[in-house]
């Protein structure tokens, strides 16, 4: 036995990627833009919102998978706004200040605070692969369960100064104060 | 009436007004929309089984290749509460929560799925010939263990794998895979899919494994016999070829599955005397299938399959003789061909409620059925295996309600009626469990089984022939019976903890005492008393803090067995305690590393043969997998890479345990197309 944990000590070293299902990506990518074109936060009459997916260095191709994803899933309807992706690594976030909203693929919890003040700076949306990340100041992620609904942070969202579609507090669950209700 | 006209108009406008405000804008339709076609994902997916009031394990290719796992029966022996192994003559056991009939091996308690079609044979009842498919055909694998007739099969008496592949799955899946390891194995495939014309796709699989495995096999040389070879036969050839066309609802499947493969230690665990002796099985089917939606509640879906199946088995074996040992061989041709028909609606009519309701009929025919004995000396008696073409005929009928009862409690409720012409005898079984959400981060869930397996044709109709076990027209079907609880915590996408507990009970069971040979009035094949198992499973995943992956499982079971001189003790051959680790680093995008441990507790023997336990072992394995940027995909594994002693159950009590390999390598790659 103790050559198993020999094994496992040895190999127990620090770098950067996380592991994320390609299924739970499609979804995110069909969800966020749709999220994103009912943010009325700016009233500017810009016909393109912009969508800044930031990631570590080790998930770089996540990022770009999920890039595509988002492309090829974007909204066919006839809608007000147009959206362009960009995929930044996380020592770039200051680089997205002139998006709508971000998408934060896991990062250590420095990283996130950093990006969610700098989002509450510019009034951008934030979302989260993780919904663990509420808990950092992410203002909406995803609940995957029977049905697949949208979870919002209320004291973000406040923080934020954002304004979304009534549609979505019907039909999202709430994060308030560590509890999903 | 002014008045009146006033107030109408009034009415009507503020009917506008609020149809106006309630109408949602092309954004807000979208968005509804696409949360329908997620949840449609991630039902179809699996990706919510924690979130359904049925019991299901599922495994992923992605997460199963990261491992080092090459094929189906290795992903299986990845689920606690299922404990693999090989019996002496190369059959692969998959054994779900203990129930194994050590004495028995040619009739699986669970079902095999693939693609919705359940590998279904009454001659044998055996799909072990399945179990080389290649992880790299496969899309997903989901387990349900326990008995499950009524939500999936009948006959999935102590529980359910369902495969589905690659090339039924809807992503266009395209890729050459090829693999070399010990033991001169050679593997190769591909899966392919082509659009044709504007709706429809063609998804094709190939794939070809051989290797020439044998381990040492000298104390099973029967004393006074010279064979020419002195490793077990475990030789391998094993293909499969298949084809999915789907068009619209339209879905047509062909797929035929070989496996040849030597009879490694023999028969009877006496080393034959050379390893030309095998054993072929080759099984076909063709399915179509066509899904339809009668209304925005209603689906109506109809599948028509038939099946061929075929057993070869050239073996050689040792009769005793006044002079000595005198080799003989025996040939055995066994071949059926069945078809089923399945007609199923499913409804949302009634709020909260998605009924399924279907009518399943099957019916096979035995064909091929022939064992013929031959001596040296040119003495043969040329026999059937069974009586002449026995003849199954199923009607079933079932219905399954997947209820919202309130915000945090889903419920499933499914009954299955199955009538069998051979048994003359109609069977219930029924699954009913519920979800309980106690907080957004914890679930419990609650269930009951009960289902039946009938008796396969080689239990029921053997012929009393030397060296034969006697079937028993006479015998009632397995019945069992199963409840489990099951609490899940899930803070995150990143961690999840769960522990089932169960307890079960199986009467009627289907069972034979194995004596030798010569004994004259050697028991054949009857019902035995009730056996019970109880157990608890434990799954812990953690990925931490970055890049670490974690998995533990752990397992207890106790199994309840009966000696043929009436000792009680717990099941021969199956762990109490089986712990797994698995950890895996992804040191980017690219590349990763793999380690997983398995550990398999003492394992009791027949008390019976007065023999010692078999002792535990752990066994460690180690992948590295590296993907290019072109998208290839290489694996390096080293199974067992402290050569550690691995034994499986004695099944005549003859030797000391079953010897497999030890370490053994190999290195992989799949190029995308």
């Amino acid at each position: 036995m103790r050559r198993i944990f020999l094994f496992f000590a040895l190999f127990y070293m620090s770098l950067n990627a996380y592991v994320y299902n390609d299924s739970l990506l499609l979804i995110y990518a069909k969800i966020i833009p749709r999220i994103m074109l009912l943010d009325h936060t700016k009233s500017d009459n810009s016909a393109i919102k912009k969508l800044c997916i930031l990631y570590e260095n080790g998930d770089r191709l996540v990022a770009k998978r999920l890039k595509e994803l988002i492309t090829r899933h974007l909204p066919k309807e006839k809608t007000k706004f147009s959206i362009r992706i960009v995929a930044k690594p996380y020592k770039e976030s200051e680089k997205c200040d002139n998006v709508s909203a971000i998408v934060m693929l896991d990062a250590e919890k420095e990283k996130i605070h950093k990006v969610v003040e700098f989002a509450k700076k510019n009034r951008i949306l934030t979302f989260s692969y993780n919904k663990s990340l509420l808990r950092e100041g992410a203002a909406i992620s995803l609940s995957i369960g029977k049905e697949i609904y949208p979870i919002i942070n209320l004291s973000a969202l406040k923080s934020y100064s954002l304004k979304l579609d009534p549609l979505l507090f019907q039909i999202a669950k709430i994060y308030s104060e560590g509890n999903i209700k | 009436m002014s008045a009146w006209l006033r107030f109408i108009s009034i009415l009507l406008l503020c009917h506008v007004i609020i149809n106006e405000m309630e109408a949602a804008t092309p954004e807000e339709s979208s968005l509804l929309e696409a949360l329908r076609e997620a949840s449609a994902i991630a039902y179809e997916k699996r990706l919510n089984i924690d979130d359904i009031p049925e019991f299901v394990t599922v495994l992923r290719r992605e997460k199963l290749r990261a491992l080092g796992v090459s094929n189906l029966f290795e992903a299986l022996s990845l689920v606690p509460g299922i404990q693999t192994s090989i019996m002496q003559n190369g059959i692969k056991k998959v054994v779900m929560r203990g129930y194994d009939n050590p004495d028995n091996f040619t009739f699986d308690k669970y079902r095999l799925i693939i693609d919705e079609h359940p590998i279904q044979t009454s001659i044998f009842q055996n799909s072990s010939y399945y179990l080389n498919y290649p992880v790299e055909l496969i899309e997903r694998i989901e387990v349900i263990l326990g008995p499950a007739a009524a939500l999936q099969t009948s006959g999935a008496l102590t529980g359910v794998i369902k495969v589905t592949t690659r090339i039924a799955s809807p992503e266009k899946e395209r890729a050459i895979f090829v693999e070399a390891g010990s033991y001169r194995e050679k593997m190769a495939g591909i899966v392919q899919k082509f659009p044709i014309g504007a709706s429809g796709d063609l998804g094709m699989e190939l794939y070809y494994r051989r290797h020439d495995r044998g381990v040492d096999a000298q104390k099973y040389i029967l004393e006074g016999t010279s064979p020419k070879i002195s490793k077990s036969s475990e030789w391998l050839r094993d293909y499969t070829v298949g084809a999915v066309y789907n068009n619209g609802g339209f879905t047509l499947t062909a797929r035929s599955k070989r496996e040849h493969h030597g009879n490694y230690f023999g028969w009877e665990e006496h080393l034959e005397l050379t390893d030309k002796p095998s054993m072929d099985n080759r099984y076909l089917y063709l399915q179509g299938l066509y899904k339809k939606p009668l209304s925005a509640n209603e689906d109506f879906g109809i599948r028509l399959d038939y099946s061929s199946y075929k057993i070869v088995s050239d073996a050689q074996n040792y009769a005793e003789t006044p002079i000595g040992y005198l080799p003989y061989t025996f040939d055995l041709y066994l071949s059926e061909r069945s078809w089923q028909l399945e007609t199923f609606l499913s409804s949302r009519r009634f709020e909260n409620h998605l009924v399924k309701t279907g009518f399943y009929a099957y019916s096979a025919k035995q064909l091929g059925n022939s064992l013929n004995i031959s001596f040296p000396d040119g003495s043969d008696t040329a026999s059937t295996m069974t009586i002449d073409h026995p003849k199954r005929n199923t009607l079933s009928l079932y219905a399954n309600d997947f209820v919202t009862i309130t915000k945090d409690v889903d419920g499933q409720f499914g009954i299955r009626y199955d009538r069998l012409s051979d048994m003359k005898k109609g069977y219930f079984s029924i699954n009913t469990s519920l979800l309980f959400r106690i907080t957004p981060n914890w679930s419990a869930k609650a269930g009951y089984g009960h289902a039946f397996r009938a008796p396969s044709w080689i239990e029921l109709y053997s012929n009393r022939l030397p060296g034969i076990r006697e079937g028993d027209p006479n015998l009632k079907a397995e019945e069992a019976d199963m409840i489990e609880g099951s609490i899940i915590y899930k803070p995150s996408l990143h961690a999840h903890l769960q522990a089932n507990l169960y307890k079960s009970r199986i009467k009627n069971l289907l069972d034979i005492y194995e004596r030798p040979r010569s004994d004259p009035n050697g028991p054949g094949y009857a019902n035995h008393p009730s056996r019970s198992s109880q157990g608890l499973e434990l799954f812990y995943r953690l990925q931490t803090p970055i890049n670490h992956t974690m998995e533990l499982g752990y397992s207890y079971n106790h199994t309840d067995y009966i000696t043929e001189r009436g000792v009680h003790q717990p099941m021969p051959g199956v762990a109490r305690h089986k712990a797994t680790a698995a950890y895996m680093i992804n040191f980017d995008a690219s590349l990763s590393l793999c380690l997983y441990c398995q550990y398999i507790g003492t394992r009791p023997v027949n008390a019976d043969t007065n023999k010692e336990p078999i002792p535990p072992y752990t066994t460690i394995d180690t992948t590295f997998s590296y993907i290019t940027p072109k998208g290839w995909r290489l694996f390096l594994s080293i199974k067992n890479i402290f050569d550690e002693d691995v034994t499986n159950l004695s099944y005549y009590g003859r030797h000391e345990n079953i010897i497999r390999p030890g370490r053994t390598g190999s290195l992989s790659l799949e190029f995308p197309l």
